[in-house]
C-alpha cells in the first residue's frame, strides 16, 4: 500500500506545484497592519496576546485557579463521565475527574455475572485498569471471541468535551481485546448529555441502536435483541460505513506500524494554549490533572477552531456527500 | 609574525525543504529574503490546503494571498512550538471559513457561480492531472483535506487530526481509504 501511495502523493504534490502562483513579491509589498493578537483569523493559533488581551488572559487564568482550588474541595467521589462497554453484556464505568472508576454498574442481565467476578476490584483503579479487568471477564466468559465480537465503546462527559477520551479509550479496549483474543474490532461515540442514564437503560447501546434504525429506516423493536456484531454487519451488508455513524472505528485493517512511523516526538498539544484554555473553559476552572495512573496521552482536549455557522454548514456538507466506498473491505 | 583570523559570523539561512521557526522573527522586521523563504517552502502547502476546502481556485488564491498577508501582520506574534507549517495552516483554515460565510451570502446567484472551479490545464504531466481531477470527483471536502494535508503540505496524521478536529484513527483509516479510491478511479480512467 504504500508504494502505490507514494505514487499517488508525488503525482498530486507535482500537480499542485504547477497551479500555485507565485506571488511572493506582490504580497511582501502590500502594507500591513501590524495584529496585537485578538484578530479572529489568530482564533485557535498559537500566538502572543499583547495588551488588553493579555490582562483578559491573566485574570481569566487567576480566576480559574481560584476555581480549581474550590473545585478540589467538592470533587473525590463525584461522576464526571459515563463510560459504557457493550458487547451482548453491557457494563457502565462511573468515572471521577482523575479518570478514576467510582463504581461499575451492570446494565442487563448477561452483565451481572461480568460486575460479579470483577467485584471491587475497579473500584478507585485507574480507568484503564479498570477497563482491562472488565475485558479480561468477558473474554474469560466467552463473550470476546476472536473475528466474531465487537465493542462498542461509548463516552458521556457530565461536563466538557469526552472526545479525547474516547479516543484514548478506544485505542486501550482495542489494545486489550487484541490480546486477549487475537483480532479486535472496535467502535466508539461520544453521547450527548440528553441520552438517557435512566435505570433499566443501557445508553451505549441504545444510542447506536436509534442511528442504525434512522439509518436504514427499520424500527428500533427489530434491533432490540441484536448484539453490537450483528449491528455493525447489518450496516456492512447495506454498503454503509460504520463511521458514518459513530466516532471512532479501530479493527485489524488499522496499520499500527504506519501510526508508529508518524509518531511525532516533537509535537506537543499539551503545550497548545488554545487547548489549554479550552479545557479550562470547558471544566469550569476544574481541570483533570493529569495523573502518572492515567490513560496514555492524556491531557488536553481539542484546540479552539472558529465555530459559526459556517463551520456546521461545512461540516454538514462533507456528511452529505456520497462517500463512495464501494469497495472498501473495511 | 602576527595572524590574523578573520571570524565570519554565521549568515542565517534563508532556505529549506520546511518553514523555520526562526524565519518569523525576521519577517517581523521587515526581511524580504526570510519572507521569501517562507513563501517558497510553504505556498504549495497553503495553496493545496485551501483548495481542498473551497474547491475554487480563484477563492484558493485569494486565500493563500491573504494567508500570508496575516502571516506577516501576526509574525512578531508567533510563539516558537517547532509547528510553524501547522500555525500558518491554520490561519489558512481560518480564512476559508470566513469565505465560506460570505459565500453563503451568495445563496441567491446564479448555480455557475458557486460550481467548483479548478482549471487543469496549466499541469504538464496527463497523470498528474488526473490524479488531481479524480481527487475532486472522488473525494468529499473531508477526505480532501486529509489528503492534501499529508500528501502535499507533509502533515503527520496526528498534526492533521489536530488541525480539523478528528480522533487520529479516521484522519488514517480516511487517507488510506482515499487513495485507494484515487488509485482505482485513476486505473479506469487509463484503461
Amino acid at each position: 500500500m504504500k508504494n502505490g501511495n507514494e505514487a499517488m502523493e508525488s503525482r498530486l504534490r507535482r500537480g499542485i506545484s504547477n497551479l500555485t502562483p507565485n506571488r511572493a513579491e506582490e504580497i511582501f509589498h502590500q502594507p500591513v497592519e501590524p495584529a496585537d493578537g485578538s484578530e479572529w483569523y489568530l482564533d485557535g493559533v498559537n500566538a502572543k496576546r499583547r495588551g488588553k488581551t493579555v490582562l483578559r488572559s491573566m485574570l481569566a487564568v487567576a480566576a480559574c485557579f481560584v476555581l480549581m482550588v474550590s473545585g478540589l474541595l467538592y470533587r473525590e467521589g463525584s461522576v464526571t463521565t459515563d463510560v459504557y462497554l457493550d458487547v451482548n453484556p453491557s457494563v457502565a464505568l462511573r468515572v471521577n475527574h482523575s479518570e478514576k472508576v467510582v463504581r461499575v454498574e451492570a446494565l442487563n442481565p448477561d452483565a451481572e455475572e461480568i460486575v460479579l467476578a470483577v467485584g471491587t476490584d475497579a473500584k478507585n483503579r485507574p480507568l484503564q485498569e479498570a477497563v482491562d479487568l472488565v475485558l479480561d471477564q468477558l473474554a474469560a466468559q466467552g463473550y470476546l471471541q476472536s473475528g466474531s465480537d465487537s465493542v462498542l465503546v461509548s463516552v458521556r462527559a457530565r461536563r466538557g468535551d469526552a472526545s479525547d477520551l474516547c479516543t484514548r479509550l478506544t485505542k486501550v479496549v482495542h489494545d486489550r481485546v487484541k490480546a486477549l483474543v487475537g483480532s479486535a474490532s472496535v467502535f466508539a461515540q461520544q453521547l450527548s448529555k440528553e441520552d438517557s442514564d435512566a435505570p433499566d437503560t443501557m445508553p451505549g447501546r441504545d444510542a447506536l441502536v436509534r442511528k442504525l434504525a434512522a439509518r436504514l429506516g427499520v424500527p428500533e423493536s427489530e434491533l432490540s435483541r441484536t448484539t453490537v456484531e450483528q449491528m455493525v454487519q447489518l450496516l456492512r451488508d447495506r454498503d454503509v460505513d460504520p463511521e458514518d455513524l459513530l466516532d471512532d472505528v479501530l479493527d485489524d485493517d488499522w496499520d499500527e506500524d504506519e501510526l508508529d512511523d508518524d509518531q511525532d516526538d516533537d509535537f506537543d498539544d499539551d503545550r497548545e494554549d488554545d487547548d489549554d484554555e479550552d479545557e479550562v473553559r470547558h471544566s469550569g476552572g476544574a481541570a483533570a490533572p493529569a495523573t502518572s495512573n492515567s490513560l496514555p496521552g492524556s491531557g488536553s482536549g481539542q484546540s479552539s477552531v472558529i465555530r459559526d455557522d459556517d463551520e456546521e454548514d461545512f461540516d454538514e456538507d462533507d456528511d452529505d456527500e456520497e462517500d463512495d466506498d464501494d469497495d472498501d473491505d473495511d | 609574525m602576527l595572524i590574523y583570523a578573520a571570524v565570519q559570523a554565521e549568515a542565517p539561512q534563508w532556505s529549506g525543504t520546511a518553514p523555520d521557526e526562526r524565519w518569523f522573527a525576521a519577517i517581523a522586521q521587515g526581511d524580504a529574503a526570510a519572507f521569501h523563504a517562507l513563501y517558497d517552502c510553504a505556498s504549495e502547502s497553503v495553496f493545496a490546503f485551501a483548495l481542498s476546502i473551497l474547491r475554487n481556485r480563484q477563492d484558493a488564491e485569494d486565500v493563500m494571498q491573504d494567508t500570508f498577508l496575516k502571516v506577516r501582520a501576526a509574525a512578531h506574534l508567533y510563539e516558537p512550538m517547532g509547528k510553524p507549517l501547522a500555525w500558518i495552516l491554520r490561519i489558512t483554515r481560518n480564512l476559508c471559513l470566513m469565505q465560506l460565510r460570505q459565500r453563503r451570502h451568495l445563496a441567491s446567484a446564479p448555480p455557475e457561480e458557486l460550481c467548483p472551479d479548478v482549471g487543469f490545464e496549466e499541469i504538464q504531466s496527463a497523470e498528474d492531472r488526473l490524479a488531481l481531477q479524480s481527487a475532486f470527483q472522488c473525494l468529499n471536502r473531508q477526505e480532501m483535506q486529509i489528503v492534501m494535508l499529508h500528501a502535499v503540505a507533509g502533515l503527520k496524521h496526528r498534526e492533521t487530526a489536530q488541525l480539523l478536529g478528528l480522533p487520529m484513527s479516521t484522519v488514517l483509516s480516511k487517507y488510506n481509504r482515499s487513495l485507494k479510491r484515487l488509485r482505482e478511479r485513476m486505473e479506469e480512467q487509463l484503461v
